[in-house]
């Protein structure tokens, strides 16, 4: 069996569900920044994936 | 490459994380969360410092730990273990300064020829989205999970 510590030095990390947390999952903590993502998805769309 | 990060948590949905970082100024709690932008599979990646008196997220606060390179790993690890629940999420990020914006790029490129790997990644130069150039500027950056290829 693999260690904690042997599975966090894998590229997708080992990540402890803590339910503190779920009282942030619908709360926009930073409103400014999706607010920019907002205009810049607008005004530039998607990245052209073929370029 | 090992990336020497700190241990993550997360609520239920995988869109909040949290870490703590320890450094010449003590243990700082950092607040990781991707938000959805207006339109399906569009999320917003910002992180920031939480006050530990008034509960208040701080993004703009320079805390200059001694452990830049440790934290950005540690959001490296939450942009791998997001991407891995939402495989088609777009992700976008700019930092709320300049200075910021250029440690995002400092990130990207410590670790470029491993998340090129395994995600697209675009810069926002003047006006559009262009491949990631290592070491050029950008305004702003979106990433995109691979898709696996499978040859039978």
């Amino acid at each position: 069996m693999k260690s904690i510590l042997e599975l966090n030095d894998k590229k997708v990390p080992v990540v402890r569900i803590d339910k503190s947390l779920n009282k942030y999952s619908n709360v926009v903590l930073f409103p400014e920044k999706v607010e920019k993502a907002k205009q810049a998805f607008k005004k530039l769309g998607l990245p052209d994936l073929k370029k | 490459m090992k990336l020497n990060r700190y241990e993550l948590k997360a609520d239920d949905q995988l869109t909040t994380f949290n870490f703590l970082s320890e450094g010449i100024k003590g243990k700082i709690e950092k607040i990781v969360q991707f938000s959805p932008v207006n339109q399906n599979n569009l999320y917003n990646l910002a992180f920031g410092d939480k006050n530990l008196l008034t509960g208040d997220i701080d993004d703009q606060v320079i805390t200059d730990n001694g452990d830049s390179e440790k934290v950005l790993a540690t959001v490296v690890a939450a942009v791998y273990a997001f991407s891995d629940k939402f495989p088609q999420a777009w992700i976008y990020a700019t930092g709320s300064t300049t200075a910021r914006t250029r440690l995002y790029r400092m990130g990207i490129n410590k670790y470029y020829e491993i998340k090129e790997i395994d995600f697209e990644i675009y810069g926002q130069s003047e006006n559009e989205w262009e491949r990631y150039k290592k070491g050029k500027d950008y305004t702003a950056f979106v990433i995109q999970r691979k898709k696996l290829k499978f040859d039978l």
